[in-house]
Parts: C-alpha cells; structure tokens; sequence
C-alpha cells in the first residue's frame, strides 16, 4: 500500500542532517513501492551516515557486499554467495540471501564483530579468503578479489574500533551502565526504511559515534579505497554472482595472473639452459688438451653435437625437460663410446707393441746366432777364402745388425711414443670420468627436479583442469607463480596479523579501561546500597519498637506518644530524603541526556510530582527500573528476538500458524512491530478493503473528502489531550498530531455510526507510533470493525457495557477469591475495567505492557483483553484480599495498572494462567449481557427523554460531530 | 438515600467524626471537570488534561472544625455517548459538582440537563454544586455570572465560578459542599457497601495524607 510519505517526516531522527531527512523521504517512497507484506529490503545507508557531518560530505562507501560464505559440515566444503551488510550500531555483519533489491530481504544470520578477531591464512589468500573468529566461532568468508578482502577487513577493522570507542564512550557517560554493556541492540534490523513510517524510530540507537576514532588507526596496512562494483550498494546492483562462475572466475583470474609469468619462466628457463650449456662448454674445452689426437676431436665434435642439441634444445622453448634429460644421456653414452673406443685403440696399440717386442727378441736371437757364427768365423780365419766369405759374411751381418739395432731404436721410440700416448689417454680418460660424474650428477639433478616437478604438476593437474597440464612449462611456471603468490600472501598476512595485534591490543586497553570504570560504578552502587539497606534496617527497628515498648511498659502511655512521634519524625525525615534522592537521580538522569526524557516510544519519563503517591511512585519507578535491570541480565528481550530471528529465517513470510501466535506471546520485538502489526491490519482489514479500495486511493479520498474539511469540534479538543505525555503529541506542532485529526476524521466519515468516540484517539495514537498514517486509519478500522465486538464504541456503548459484565463473570470463575473479596467490598471492578478494555490498555498502562498487550489482541482478537485483565488482577490478588475497605481497594485500583511492569509475568498468567479460555464462552456471555444492557439502555432513554426537552435541543447544537 | 458514610468513635483522631463522601463531577466535554479534580487533589494543572475515558477515581481528605470528610471523587467523562454510563457513577453519589465553561453558553444548558437528571435520578438528598470553570478566561465570557447564580438559587444548588488554573475557588467549593453535607450518625447507612464503618488505618494505607489535613487548607 502507498502512504502519503511526503508528510511523513521522522521525528526521531534529530540526529540526523536535513540532507539525510530529504535522502530518507526519497528513498522510503522507493522503499513503499517494493513493500509486500513481508519485509522489506535493507538500506543501511542512513544508520550508517548519522554520524556524517557535515565537515565530511564525501560519500562514505558503505560496508556491505556479496561475499562467499564457506561453512564445512565435517569434511564438506560448501560455499555460498550472500549480501553482507555491516550495522555500526550494533557491530554486526548480517547477511543475506542477496541484495534487497530482489526482494530476497530476509536476513540469514549474523556475525557479532564487537569481541571478534579477524585472519587470513596466507595459502588461502590465493582464493581471497579470509576468517571471522567471533564467541569461539569461526565464520570463513570469501571475498572476489584481494582488494575486496583488505577493503573488507580494513572496514570491520575500523567498525569495530569505532563501536568499541563508542560504547567506551558511553560507560563514560554517566549512564545506564547495565543497557550499554548489553549492546545498544540485538536486531539486525530487516527494513530501516519503512520502519521510519511510524512516528517511532525502531532503529537501534543511533547515537552519534566516537570523534576520536582517528586514534586507533594504524599504518601499517596502507589504507585502501573502497574497490569499486564489488562493494557499497552499486555491488546490489550487478547480478548476484552464482557460486560456481565465482570459482571459476577466481580461476581463471589466477591462471591469468600467472599467463604473464610464462613469459617470464620461459625466459628464466632460457637462462638455466644457457648457464648449463656454458658449463658443458668449459668442460668441453677442459677436455680440448692441445697434445690431444683426432680421437678426441672427436669427442670434441660429439660435445659439439651436445653442444648443439642443447642449444637447439634451449632456443626451443616449449622444449620438455624431458627430451633435454634424453639429450644429456646421449650425451653421456656417447662419451661412453668414445672411451670404450679409447680403450680398445690402447689395447690394440699394447698388442702391437707386444709383437714389435717379439720380432725385437727374435732379432737379438738372430743377432746371437750371427755372433756365434762370427766367433765360428774367427776360428776359420787361415781359411781366406771361406774367411773372406765369411768375413764378408761378418760384414753383412754386421750391417744388418746395424741396422736391426737401428730398428730396435726406431721401435724404441715408438713404444716411449706409444706410452705416452698410453699416459694421455689414460689422463683423459679420468678427465672424462669426471665429466661422467659431473654430468651424471647433474642429469641426476634435472631428474629429481623433474620428478618434483611433475609431482607438482599432478598435484596442480588434481586441482585445476587438465587440459592447463598439458605443458610442463606452464606447470612449472604456476609452481613458480603460486610461490610467488605465497610469498606474497605471507608478507601480507605478517603486516596484517601485525596490524591486528596493535588493534586488538589496544582494544583491550580500552575494554580494561571500561572494566575499571564499571567496577567503579558497581562498587559505588553497592555502597549505596548498604546505606539505602541500613537505613531500611534501622526503618524496621524503629517500627518495631512501639509494639515491644507497649507490651512491656503498659503504663507509660507518655512514653509511647513521644517514641511515636519520634518515629514519625524520622519516618518524615526518610520520606524526604528518599524523595529528594529520587528526584535528584532523577535530574541527573534527565541532565545526562535529552533523550532520558522520552523513553524509546516517545513516552515521558519525568514522572508527574504527584504528592500524594509521589512515594509509590517513586517506588514503582525504582521496581521498573529494576525489572528492566533484571530483564536485560536475563537477556529475556534478546532470547525473544533471537527466536523471531529465526522464525523469520525459516519462513520467509509472515504466516499464520501456532508457531507465530506463540511468538507473538512472547511480544514482538520493537524494531519488528511496524512490519508485524501492518502484517496484522492487513489480514484482518483484508476482505473490507477488497470492497472499499478499488482504486487503492479510499483513505486519501476520505481524507481529501468535503466532510474532511470541517473542523470537528469533539476531535479538535481531544487531540492534545490524547497523549500529552508522549512527545509526538505533545504540542500542536508535533508531526501526530496532524495524522491523528486526519485518521480521525477519515474514519468518522467512513464509519458515521460511530463517528468519534473519545478513546478512538488513543488508539489511533499508538497505532501510529508504528504505523504510517494509512495503515494507523486501517488499524483503527481492524480494531473497531474487526477486533472489537460491534457496538463497542458506538454512540451507547452498548457492547462496550456488556464487555464488563463478561469480565465480572470471568473473574468469579477465574479468580473466585478475589471476585468475592470485591463484592463483599462493594467494588464494582467494571469501573476500573472500563477503561481497560475500551482503549485497549493505553489509559496509564506502562507502555511495553501496552504494546505488548496490542501484540496479541491484534493477532488473537479481543479475548486477550480479558486475559490480560484478569492477569492483571491476578497479579496483584493477594494484595488486595488484604485490603478490606471499599476506598482502599479503589484506590489500590486506581494504580494497578501503573505498576504493571512484569510483561514477562502477566503475559505467562494471562495465557497459560487462565486457560481453558473458550471463545464459544465468551461469545454467549456477550450475547446474555448485551440483552441486559440494551434492556437498561432503552429504559434510562425513556427516562432521560421524559425529564427533558431542553437537553435534546442542546445534544443538536452541541454534539454536531456526534452521529 | 442520605449520607451513607457512617461515623464511629474514633480513638486515634482528636478531630472526632470522620465521614466518608462520594462525590461525582458531571459537565460538558473539555470543561474542566479532571482539572479541577487534579487542582483539589494534587494542586497541579496541566494545559493539557487527558482526556478522560469511562471514570477516573481520586480520594482527597477535607478537615472542618470538628469532622475530618473523606471525598471519593468520580471524574467522569464528558462526551455524550459516555453518558450512559454517568447511572453507574451518581449512583449512590452523596454530592455532585455539575461543571460547566464560563465561555460556552452551550455547556451551561449542557449543565441544566445535568442538574435535572440528578434531581430526578440520583439520591434524593444529594448536594449539587454548579461550578462555572475557566473563570481566569473572563473575558471571553459567554455565561452571565449572575444567570448562573439565579438558575443556582432556583434549584438549591452551591454555586461558585472556579478556575482550575489559578486555583480560584476551587478548594472553596469542594469545601462549601462538606460543609454542608449532613454529617449525622443517622443519614450514615450504606446502602450498597455491606461493611459497616470506614477503617481509618486501612484507608489511609494507600493514601499518604490519610487522616491529617488535605492541602485544601
């Protein structure tokens, strides 16, 4: 439904900038368009920017943005994308299924960041994830880029200095220490906007945040811009990332973070290549003796071929390491080769050597066969002839021998010759050796290399698809890029842990600091206390005394009077001073802070100088104060709130059902009545509507009706003395004031049998207080045509009437005691009642009991005001079966409900105290009663009509607004 | 019916008699009934009184010469559909005050009706007072004070312009009225409340100022 937001401006907000009330106006227009009965989608933006002032008109980007969230349920890993909001007001991420603007509003859960640390581990920091560690546990987040993540933990970093500042801030403040230390709220709060549309401002506290955050911040990390489309609002905008294009996003991303690196490995490869080939080189020439043979040039050639194939191999870059190991061990076996060769060529030579040996010693044999034939010769000297011939003989021999000893040097030399070759070769065959060894070493080397390589590459080839796998460069690259990266993410996360020790280090400090001030503050308050309990525990002695005197001294009647009137004295003397001590706790709580004045609806908190019961006053405020104390350490309110969360977690929309009617037993949440209540108006004004609002524009037409226009006289003197005491009515000026004429006159036009009943306004009145002006007008139509019996606020009463008779004869059957208590009394409760019942608990009810009580009477229907009522008396049962005279029980009445407080009590008796409760009861004891008041009815007309003319004349002149 | 409060030997008051009263405020809509209720009882005025639903119930004590009068006040409702209810306040009422504006003629008719449903319908001896209120607005005056003071003698009615915002006459006429009250044991029996007697000790338990002196004097 539209409203007439354009008057609707929001009172609470004072805090707040004109530029942020424009903004808030827009936007609420915005947000009614989208607004269904569920609830309605999140902005942030204007809890966020109460703090800007106007010195810091830069747009601040607010925190909030699609995030992964990974949960692992034992051993699965599952990630999902959600929209994260960051609430400064109560240091919460709340999350998402997605931005509000696809009406995927309902928040999942939330992360309390008040006493949370933040973390990222530096072998994730690859996928961008970081960790949340928050009350023991720990929520890990992914985020799309690293910049995305540093913007996001330099964020709630600095959120979570600041609200920890702030709430030091406040401790310091001489406040309500126990509500600040609670958290200013429990509520992710589902729709900031249209929860603006009532006259109360359901947003958790927005108080003005610490100026000197500033002190906190560290350099270390260097602070970062917000990075654009992925975070802030705009981020809603795009469409939300599914899971599985987000990996492969990420994927991709770092396999084109490490494309460049290729290059770069391929060329540092390139250089490993050469360096290798350089050392082959000098080795090669280590080899290249200058004495050395043709034999090893050859070898020599053969490390050219290495030489080559390496080169060939290195200037070739998608060249495998692989076929380079292959090449190395050609290269060895070649070398192999050649010294086998080497080998054989020395045995051959020694072979050689060894038959040149044997012809030598076959020539020595000869050599001494031909000596002896000389010596033979010699003998035969005297024979010329043959002497001749033999010397001759001699002669040639001997030159033979010559030449034989010739040829035995030549031989000589030759194996000397041969020898040394045998050395060299010998020589280089260990130089070679040695080479064998290097080069083994180092093929051995490349091998494990490779082997860790290609273990690597598996490990990579598991993780990312195969066919990125096929190039063992490539794979060597990204293990080269992931360490890179690892490296990277290391140093980052060093700096980061660094700068979050600095940070949760002095968050301590301040924490410790808050302690000490707290402490301070208990002990002050409970030396307080001692004195308030002494002075009670003298009270009591003193009271006591008289009675002991008397019973003792009989006679001394003078003594008696004087310690009377001692007592009353110092009775005189504690009244005053407990007044004075109230009143001035009083003014130090209203000096603290304007808004001490008003509670959270609006309602005054500077309770009336009421002379007479100032003490009982002063007592049932100090009995409020303490049950909120208790109720806030009990966490009653945040068990509440924490189980509507999770109601509105499992179902999306608001249905009906036992579940919901026993939430709502348990009170709506503040920050969720606007959403729940206009929930309930429409339901029950659903089928009257269908009727009326064809064209959508019924109440603005009623509004901007003829009629409308004519001052009525009853309304116009009711409206400031509808709820004086609550500031949005307190003054003409107040913004209620104008929606309340407006909704009351609308109605008195669409439903002129009723017209204007006093009573009505006070409805209307707190109806709007959460509602915007529209919806209050259909409130009042599901209270009076829906809710409410008919006839109960027409121009007799009747049903109104009949009501108090129905709850006379509840109570004689519920609180039998106590019904007859009051009859023998002569206390006719339908006195008390009567207000009650007619404007539904706002006469003098304390508002959270109120609005409770509102909660369930609009969800269940008009049997909860008998429970409530009868709870209420039974509340208070015993006290009054104590009071005996008639004036005491009405003025004890007159005050009940003033001290009904305990929400938690009353609404516990009212629903599982009184049962069973059949409505089939209540319905015929109305239509019983309703006959009787009807009958008494017609006969006082009758009666009335008989005495007088003048007074019918004067109804018409007067009551023009009446029918 | 008389004065239903009865009266017995009261050891702890030197005052004597202490009667018990009730008392019932009729008028128009916004004439001043609760202000002046609030003006008697707590000395306070708002310019913004509540408006009053159904009855609101205040208790205040007034200390003549020799009687101590305990008022139970009924403040009722002044739109007209709330009058249907006004049998169940008057009822048993041993005094009314009949308010009406000194500015609104319309209220003073208003106030004649009043005055004629009391005579016919309430207890016969019930002591009626016409107040003219807002008399601090005088001169926006549309009832004559000495029209009011005539109609007041025809009928046997107290009479007194008030104000409940200065004040004026506001204690005097709540005062006028226990006055002339009948304070007799013989008028002292109650009809409709089965307790005989009034308990001093238990009726001043829930009222601070019981049995001393009311700030009305």
């Amino acid at each position: 439904m539209d409203c007439p937001t354009g008057t609707l401006i929001n009172l609470n907000d004072e805090e707040g900038s004109s530029s942020n009330l424009v903004r808030e106006n827009s936007q609420e227009r915005k947000g009614n368009v989208n607004k269904k009965l569920g609830l309605t989608p999140l902005h942030l933006d204007q809890s966020n920017k109460t703090d800007s002032t106007l010195s810091d008109v830069k747009e601040k980007v607010q925190l909030c943005g699609y995030l992964s969230k990974i949960s692992y349920n034992g051993p699965i890993k599952s990630s999902r994308t959600r929209w994260f909001t960051y609430n400064p007001d109560s240091c919460e991420m709340i999350y998402y299924r997605s931005s509000g603007s696809d009406g995927g509003n309902v928040p999942v859960g939330k992360i309390p960041l008040r006493r949370a640390s933040f973390n990222f581990s530096a072998s994730d920091l690859s996928d961008n994830i970081f960790t949340v560690t928050s009350d023991g546990t720990t929520h890990t987040l992914q985020a799309c880029d690293r910049k995305t993540l540093l913007w996001w933990l330099q964020e709630l970093q600095a959120g979570r200095r600041s609200f920890n500042l702030k709430q030091s801030d406040e401790t310091k403040e001489q406040e309500e220490w126990h509500g600040t230390i609670l958290g200013s709220s429990l509520f992710w709060v589902p729709n900031v906007n249209n929860t603006s549309l009532g006259l109360l401002d359901v947003r958790p506290g927005s108080k003005s945040p610490a100026a000197e955050n500033e002190k906190l911040e560290f350099n270390i990390v260097p602070h970062l811009e917000a990075p654009p489309d992925t975070v802030g609002e705009q981020a809603a905008t795009l469409h939300k990332p599914r899971s599985a294009t987000l990996l492969s996003q990420s994927a991709l991303s770092s396999l084109s973070n490490k494309i460049p690196n290729l290059g770069t490995l391929n060329t540092a490869f390139s250089n490993v290549g050469e360096a290798a080939m350089k050392g082959l080189r000098s080795q090669a020439q280590k080899l290249r003796p200058p004495s050395l043979d043709r034999r090893l040039s050859e070898t020599n050639v053969d490390g050219g071929t290495i030489q080559k194939s390496l080169s060939a191999s290195s200037s070739a870059s998608n060249l495998s390491t692989m076929g380079k190991e292959i090449n190395y061990q050609a290269f060895v076996s070649n070398l192999k080769e050649t010294i086998q060769h080497m080998r054989e060529e020395i045995i051959l030579l020694k072979n050689k050597l060894d038959t040149k040996e044997e012809a030598i010693e076959m020539l020595k044999l000869e050599l001494q066969k031909y000596e002896n034939l000389q010596a033979q010769l010699s003998k035969f000297d005297g024979f010329s002839e043959t002497d001749y011939k033999l010397r001759s003989e001699v002669i040639g021999l001997k030159l033979s021998n010559e030449g034989l000893e010739q040829d035995k040097q030549d031989a000589a030399k030759r194996e000397e010759e041969l020898k040394e070759r045998v050395g060299m070769l010998e020589e280089m065959l260990k130089i070679k050796d040695d080479v064998v060894v290097q080069l083994s070493n180092e093929v051995f080397q490349l091998e494990s290399s490779n082997k860790s390589l290609t273990s690597d590459h598996r490990k990579l080839k598991k993780e990312k698809n195969e066919e990125f796998v096929i190039l063992t460069p490539a794979d060597a690259s990204e293990h080269i890029d992931e360490l890179k990266t690892k490296v990277d993410g290391y140093t980052m996360q060093n700096k980061f842990l660094n700068n979050e020790i600095l940070e949760l280090s002095n968050l301590r400090q301040v924490d410790a600091k808050r302690l000490q001030s707290l402490q301070d503050k208990v002990h002050q308050q409970e030396a307080e206390h001692c004195q308030l309990h002494s002075k009670y525990l003298v009270l009591l002695s003193e009271m006591n005394k008289p009675r002991t005197e008397s019973v003792g001294l009989a006679v001394a009647g003078t003594k008696i009077e004087t310690s009377d009137s001692d007592r009353r004295e110092m009775v005189k003397i504690l009244i005053k001073e407990a007044l004075t001590d109230s009143e001035l706790k009083h003014i130090e709580d209203s000096d603290d802070l304007r808004k001490r004045k008003y509670d959270q609806y609006g309602f005054s908190q500077v309770v009336e100088d009421d002379a007479e019961s100032s003490l009982l006053t002063a007592a049932s405020r100090l009995e409020k104060r303490s049950s909120d104390i208790l109720q806030s350490l009990s966490q009653y309110k945040t068990s509440i709130a924490v189980k509507w969360q999770n109601f509105l977690t499992i179902n999306k929309e608001l249905q009906r059902g036992e579940d919901l009617k026993a939430l709502v037993r348990l009170g709506v949440p503040h920050e969720l009545r606007p959403q729940v209540w206009s929930w309930m108006v429409n339901i029950r004004t659903s089928h009257i509507r269908q009727k009326l609002e064809l064209d959508r524009s019924y109440y603005k037409d009623l509004v901007h009706s003829k009629e409308a226009q004519l001052p009525s006289k009853q309304i116009e003197l009711d409206l400031l003395r509808t709820l004086p005491n609550n500031r949005h009515f307190s003054s003409l000026s107040s913004s209620g004031i104008d929606q309340l004429r407006r909704v009351l006159r609308a109605y008195s036009i669409h439903n002129p049998s009723i017209g204007y009943c006093q009573g009505l306004n006070r409805i209307v009145a707190v109806s709007l207080l959460y509602l915007c002006e529209e919806e209050a007008f259909w409130c009042l139509v599901a209270i009076v045509e829906c809710i409410m019996p008919p006839d109960y606020y027409s121009t007799t009463l009747t049903a109104s009437q009949a009501d108090q008779r129905v709850f006379r004869d509840l109570m004689a059957e519920k609180l039998p005691r106590l019904h007859r208590h009051l009859e023998t009394a002569g206390v006719d409760s339908s006195l008390i009642t009567f207000n009650w019942l007619l404007c539904i608990y706002c006469d003098n009810v304390p508002p959270d009991t109120m609005l409770h009580i509102w909660d369930c009477l609009l969800y269940e229907g008009s049997k909860v005001l008998f429970r409530f009522g009868l709870a209420f008396f039974k509340y208070v049962e015993d006290e009054i079966l104590q009071l005996g005279d008639y004036m005491a029980i009405f003025n004890f009445l007159r005050n009940l409900s003033f001290r009904m407080y305990d929400v938690k009590v009353l609404a516990q008796t009212a629903f599982s105290g009184m049962n069973p409760f059949p409505m089939r009861k209540i319905t015929r004891l109305r239509q019983i009663h309703m006959e009787k008041v009807r009958a008494e009815l017609r006969e006082l007309d009758n009666i009335r009509s008989g005495f007088t003319t003048i007074r019918r004349e004067a109804r018409r002149e007067l009551d023009s607004d009446e029918d | 019916m008389a004065s239903r409060a009865p009266q017995r030997p009261n050891n702890a008051s030197p005052q004597g008699k202490i009667c018990q009263f009730k008392l019932v405020l009729l008028g128009e809509s916004a004439v001043g009934k609760s202000s002046l209720v609030l003006r008697f009882v707590k000395g306070q005025f708002h310019e913004y009184q509540e408006s009053t639903i159904g009855a609101a119930f205040l208790t205040q004590t007034v200390c003549l010469q020799d009687t101590t009068v305990k008022f139970e006040i009924w403040d009722t409702a002044g739109q007209e559909r709330y009058h249907s209810l006004a049998p169940m306040y008057y009822r048993g009422a041993q005094a009314a005050i009949v308010v009406y504006d000194i500015t609104n003629q319309d209220t003073f008719a208003r106030a004649k009706t009043w005055v004629k449903e009391l005579q016919r319908q309430a207890s016969p001896n019930i002591v009626i007072a016409l107040a003219g209120n807002k008399s601090d607005l005088s001169n926006k005056r549309m009832v004559d004070h000495d029209e009011a003071a005539a109609y007041s003698d025809e009928n046997g009615l107290l009479f007194m312009e008030t104000s409940a915002k200065t004040a004026m006459h506001v204690n005097d006429i709540f005062l006028a009225i226990a006055e002339k009250l009948p304070k007799n044991d013989a008028g002292g029996t109650a009809a409709n409340r089965p307790t005989s007697g009034v308990d001093i000790t238990q009726g001043g338990g829930s009222n601070p100022q019981g049995g001393c002196c009311g700030r009305s004097q």
